[in-house]
């Protein structure tokens, strides 16, 4: 069945690709197929967070896909963490080593470009021009060009759409709240049988943002700049909350995962009830991988809950530019965001405008995710990039000695 | 002149370490990490970790030695090299499955015997003082101290004094400790040295098995070391470098200690008593270590369940859903993590051996006296006194700003300066003790000095050879560090995979690429090791050129 | 063919070994080096045959057959070394052993024939492929006087080349060594601390006294053997 799938989407691919190039006029058609032209024999280097054996093998696919389509080579350079990629640009930046870089494309958001943007440490602008950013739903989904409140001004290419989430094992823990301020409550009635990922993680990072902007009395602050804020009292509800939700985490909160598969092992083996995650559709994905038990249900939080989305970058010194935007170009067609929503593969929600989609292409949309909404209530942009590495530092200094 | 080779590549380098951290860390840096949130707690996780578990794995290698001497032992050569060609990471994740609230040992007595339905919400692993990384340490120590150890012991005299010491009346365990120990420890001090100084920067087994908040000091380094910001990063560079001194001084304060403890331990071996407490206490610890080795052959059969399971929750004895050949194994051992591993075992190897054999060789011609042997030892061994987390980042600075070479290159010199020291550390003691006579006897013969190497005394020390191959090549198969940071991600080899797995947290990711790390590196050492064999068989084959 | 000592001297880092060695060795003839341990009865040797250790200062000249040695190094000057322990190589058969002596310019089949030969006369035939761990102690040391006598040696140096084998297997093994001096007529010095190997091989004997002086001189008579040799 799945052969079927992805052969009709193929075909579809192409002919959306051939649409949209018509569409977006000739001045980038002609660029684009230079690019196209530069990028056959190149090898691009993707360094991307490799943590989820999962997503690992969705980028092994499409960089299949890419090499046969366009003899483009993708190696995937698996990241613990993407500061590490960071890093690594910096370190050839002051080294004056501007061409040949070992870094080609970067998966990245939020803080990371943020960070790499203001100290030109990227290649562009080059996103927009791509064919397939024609489809990407730019108005419905304004976080598409707008990361962690910085513009992306094309320095980036949308990849997927990540809302936060509660992955709970229904029948372990049925009365799992949906207001975080019942969460207390509940750990106390469940000690131990609830925890999240330890920032800098940035599920656990996203898990304090989403306390802080349920909890505090000045949610608007954090979409300003955190040094012209009071971040003592912004923040004090969220630590009250802290102090009284640890005693009843798992380990007493005296230790936390290290990531979110390491959360996902704890639900797994049934130490927890319920665990945080990024993608909505990730919960169903991995009961259909078997590795959760059925009664496993996803939950968003009262109030709504942080979306944003995660984007793929070029560093200024990359060696296969052009390589690198013909598979970021790829990641962006129907063919690829489809399979990246389904639940076989990843379960990640497409960028693109859905209803601009051919009708064969809308109904494997559905298909692939077996008709699951990719929605989990009301989205909440992302705060600041400031306030990422204020709250880390924060909840460092507190818990994390 | 041989000597210069292994001085330019491995010891120069090394030696380059602390001074190129210093600069690139920049004053400020260098004191604001020492102010950093929990900064002391993380150092005394660190010190507690390394000291106990070399202490525990030396005190449980001594004991199973004790128990050992004099008598077949087969099973502890045998279960030995398995457990050393196991990455570290792996053996973590492993040990962790087995204590963890949800783990093995309390699955396989859970619910019939302990009532327990869901897990408890007691915790064994991640403690907040690192007893549990000491234990992890400890397990994955020992066949190292071990093997080294029984090498020491195959040198001849050991079992005439052991016997002597029974005949005056001594019993077994104190008959070892006070006679056998004492002639051990000159051969065991730099292993054990070796294995503390790795504790201390344990990245891998810290990041799975170490506590969080905070983690040790390595760990620390390794996240300040992967901070996007650039303070944050000479924050990481002047952590790695203050590992390097407390390294230092924590191996001066025990250098100390035991100088200071000697004359004592001396006039206690020769008081005549035949029963004490050290001798009482070997006994039981004797069966202590192997427990100890089969809980780590415990870790590792619960690694090759987990391989092959998709989901396996609490109580389950066993796995409820089996996972088929999904895409690790799919791709199979002709993937490029195997090609990568392969090729840099066999280059790392082959060339440290070089250098080594070249340098020791070197060392024999120059008959150093015991004081400058020390000098000849350290220079060779130089890499592994140096903490990874201090050595690597700086290889990979000199690189950046001086040398320019590629990922590939610069992760096999890497590779080379861990393989060279250990194939130094293992062939040293061989080719020292060869008697002098062989090369003279070729050299009487007529033959020139080169074939008196090539054609008499290399063949003669082939089976010390193929064990310092064996040795290299697992190194080398399990580097993690030199492969990572070097290849600057561009290397992809079972043991990144592994370690990346295990510390993202999937476990079975873990178990199957640990498996198939483990699958080479056991190959080569069986292989390595089963040469000397077959060349022995086939004596004519050796030599054919020869008669 | 004939070796010659002139003036040989040997000083250790802390003592004079010995000097004013002067000494003429015609083919076939034997000269014992006598002496107690640490009188420089091996350094001599080792001195002869080109192994000069480092710490040990040396002077004198050697010649062998109208050629001075001082300079070559130990594989050119063609003397033939035979060890206290047979010491053949572990890693070879017997035969492969005794090839390894035979020089490198002779043809593969004249090498092979060469080791029969040599194997036969000894009464060793048929041990060609055994592992030299299993010959009898005699059998290694004719084997290993073989190998060097292969080797197409101008002297022979002995380093107390019986004292390893048992007493019946000496007086058998110190035959086949007298014969082979005899049959190839190379002049030979023997380090031993046994005066029955000087007598059995016809020697005469320089006697070390680890000092700085060196005396040539006979066999002390029969009824002192048993105390020792010093004279």
């Amino acid at each position: 069945m799945l052969h079927g799938i992805s052969a009709s989407i193929s075909k579809s691919a192409f002919a959306a690709l051939a649409l949209t190039m018509g569409v977006s006029g000739a001045v980038f058609a002609q660029d684009w197929e230079e690019t196209v032209a530069a990028a056959a024999g190149q090898t691009v280097f993707f360094n991307a967070w490799g943590g989820d054996e999962r997503i690992n093998a969705y980028i092994a696919w499409a960089g299949d896909r890419v090499r046969e389509d366009f003899g483009v080579t993708v190696q995937h350079v698996k990241l613990a963490d993407t500061a590490e990629a960071v890093n690594r640009v910096r370190l050839e930046q002051q080294a004056k080593k501007i061409t040949g870089g070992s870094i080609d494309l970067i998966w990245i958001n939020g803080e990371n470009f943020a960070t790499m943007k203001s100290e030109g440490l990227l290649f562009g602008p080059w996103a927009e021009h791509l064919p397939a950013f024609a489809g990407v739903d730019v108005e419905g989904k304004p976080t598409t060009v707008l990361d962690f409140q910085t513009p992306t001004e094309g320095f980036e290419a949308p990849w997927g759409m990540a809302q936060f989430n509660v992955i709970v094992d229904g029948a372990l823990a049925p009365d799992f709240p949906t207001a975080l301020s019942d969460l207390t409550d509940w750990a106390a009635q469940n000690p131990g049988r609830f925890t999240y990922p330890q920032p800098p993680n940035f599920l656990g990072t996203t898990f304090l943002k989403q306390a802080t902007l349920a909890l505090s009395n000045d949610p608007d602050a954090l979409y300003a700049p955190v040094d012209v804020a009071d971040f003592a009292a912004v923040t004090a509800p969220v630590w009250a909350f802290l102090d009284q939700l640890h005693p009843n985490l798992w380990q007493r909160g005296q230790n936390f995962p290290v990531s979110g598969p390491a959360a996902q092992q704890l639900l797994s083996d049934a130490e927890t009830a319920a665990t945080l995650s990024f993608f909505p559709l990730e919960g169903p994905a991995l009961v259909a991988a078997e590795t959760f038990v059925e009664a496993t249900v996803v939950q968003g939080f009262d109030g709504g809950s942080i979306g944003n989305t995660h984007f793929v970058a070029i560093p200024f010194n990359s060696s296969a530019a052009a390589g690198a935007q013909v598979f970021a170009n790829f990641l962006m067609t129907p063919e690829a965001q489809i399979r990246k929503q389904s639940l076989a593969a990843w379960g990640d929600a497409t960028v693109l405008d859905e209803s601009r989609l051919s009708a064969a292409e809308q109904s494997a949309l559905l298909e692939a995710t077996n008709g699951l909404s990719v929605s989990v209530g009301s989205v909440l942009p992302e705060p600041h990039p400031s306030w990422t590495s204020a709250l880390e530092a924060a909840w460092l200094q507190r818990y994390g000695s | 002149m041989p000597a210069v080779p292994l001085l330019v590549l491995v010891t120069l380098p090394s030696a380059l370490a602390v001074p190129c951290l210093f600069i690139l860390s920049g004053p400020s840096a260098i004191v604001e990490a020492l102010t950093l949130p929990g900064i002391t707690k993380s150092l005394a996780v660190t010190l507690i970790s390394a000291t106990l578990g070399t202490g525990l794995a030396t005190a449980l290698s001594l004991a199973l030695l004790a128990s050992i001497t004099g008598r077949s032992s087969r099973w502890l050569r045998l279960t030995m090299p398995p457990l050393l060609a196991t990455p570290h990471a792996a053996m973590a994740v492993g040990l962790a499955f087995l204590v963890a609230p949800s783990g093995w040992f309390l699955r396989l007595i859970s619910p019939w015997a302990t009532g327990l339905e869901r897990p408890p919400l007691w915790s064994v692993a991640q403690d907040p003082w690192g007893l549990s990384l000491a234990i992890g340490l400890a397990l994955k120590e020992l066949p190292f101290i071990i093997l080294l150890a029984i090498s020491a012991t195959q040198r001849g005299h050991l079992e005439p004094s052991f016997r002597a010491a029974l005949s005056l009346g001594y019993g077994r365990y104190t008959a070892f400790i006070k006679v056998i120990a004492p002639q051990l420890a000159p051969a065991m001090v730099l292993p054990v040295a070796i294995a503390f100084i790795y504790g201390l920067s344990a990245v891998d087994m810290g990041r799975v098995l170490g506590p969080t908040t905070p983690p040790p000091f390595a760990v620390l380094a390794l996240s300040k070391l992967s901070d996007p910001s650039a303070q944050g990063w000479r924050l990481g560079l002047a952590l790695s470098l203050h590992l390097a001194v407390i390294t230092l001084f924590t191996l001066l304060a025990f250098t100390g200690l035991a100088l200071a403890v000697r004359p004592g331990l001396r006039a206690w071996a020769s008081n005549g008593q035949r029963r004490n407490v050290v001798g009482w206490i070997l006994g039981p610890l004797a069966v202590l270590g192997r427990f100890a080795v089969l809980t780590s052959a415990l870790a590792l059969a619960g690694l090759v369940l987990w391989a092959f399971a998709q989901r396996w929750r609490f109580p389950a004895a066993l796995p409820e859903r089996w996972t088929g050949l999904d895409w690790v194994w799919a791709r199979g051992l002709w993937s490029v993590e195997s090609l990568n591993t392969l090729w840099l075992a066999f280059a790392s190897s082959v060339l440290g051996l070089a250098l080594a054999l070249s340098f020791v060789l070197a060392e024999r011609q120059a008959r150093p006296s015991a004081r400058a042997s020390i000098g000849w030892t350290g220079a060779a061994v130089l890499p592994l006194l140096i903490p990874q987390m201090t050595l690597i980042p700086a290889l990979l600075l000199l690189d950046l700003t001086v040398l320019g070479l590629s990922p590939w290159a610069l992760a096999l010199w890497g590779h080379v300066m861990f393989t060279a020291a250990y194939a130094y550390l293992s062939l040293r003691g061989a080719v020292m003790s060869l008697d002098p006579r062989y090369g003279k006897a070729a050299l009487a013969l007529g033959r020139p000095p080169w074939q008196a190497l090539m054609l008499v005394e290399l063949p003669v020390l082939l089976r010390p050879l193929m064990a310092s191959v064996a040795i290299a090549l697992s190194v080398s198969v399990a580097a993690y560090l030199p492969t990572l940071t070097l290849g600057q991600g561009r290397l992809e080899t079972f043991t990144v995979e592994a370690v990346a797995a295990a510390t993202g947290g999937s476990r079975r990711t873990a178990a199957q690429f640990a498996l198939s790390q483990a699958f080479w590196a056991l190959l080569f050492f069986f292989a390595a090791l089963a040469v000397p064999d077959l060349a022995h068989r086939n004596r004519r084959g050796l030599a054919a050129h020869v008669a | 063919m004939s070796l010659e000592l002139i003036n040989l001297s040997a000083q250790a880092p802390s003592q004079a070994l010995f000097s004013g060695i002067n000494a003429t060795i015609g083919p076939a003839d034997v000269l014992a080096v006598m002496g107690p341990s640490g009188s420089g009865k091996t350094t001599l040797l080792n001195l002869i045959a080109g192994f000069a250790d480092p710490p040990v200062r040396w002077g004198g000249e050697v010649w062998l057959a109208g050629e001075r040695l001082c300079h070559q190094p130990p594989h050119k000057r063609r003397l033939g070394l035979v060890f206290q322990s047979p010491l053949l190589f572990p890693h070879l058969s017997v035969g492969q052993n005794l090839g390894f002596g035979v020089p490198g310019n002779i043809p593969a089949a004249d090498r092979r024939a060469r080791v029969d030969d040599a194997l036969d006369q000894a009464g060793l035939g048929g041990v060609f492929d055994r592992d030299p761990q299993t010959l009898s102690g005699g059998q290694r040391a004719r084997a290993s006087l073989l190998r060097t006598l292969l080797s197409e040696p101008r002297a022979l140096l002995l380093d107390e080349p019986f004292s390893a084998l048992d007493e019946a297997t000496k007086d058998d093994v110190r035959a086949f060594t007298a014969a082979q001096i005899e049959r190839y007529g190379l002049p030979t010095l023997l380090v031993t601390h046994d005066p029955r190997d000087a007598e059995s091989l016809g020697a005469d004997v320089l006697h070390l006294c680890g000092g700085a002086t060196a005396k040539t001189g006979s066999l002390p008579a029969p009824a002192n053997w048993a105390k020792g040799s010093n004279v």
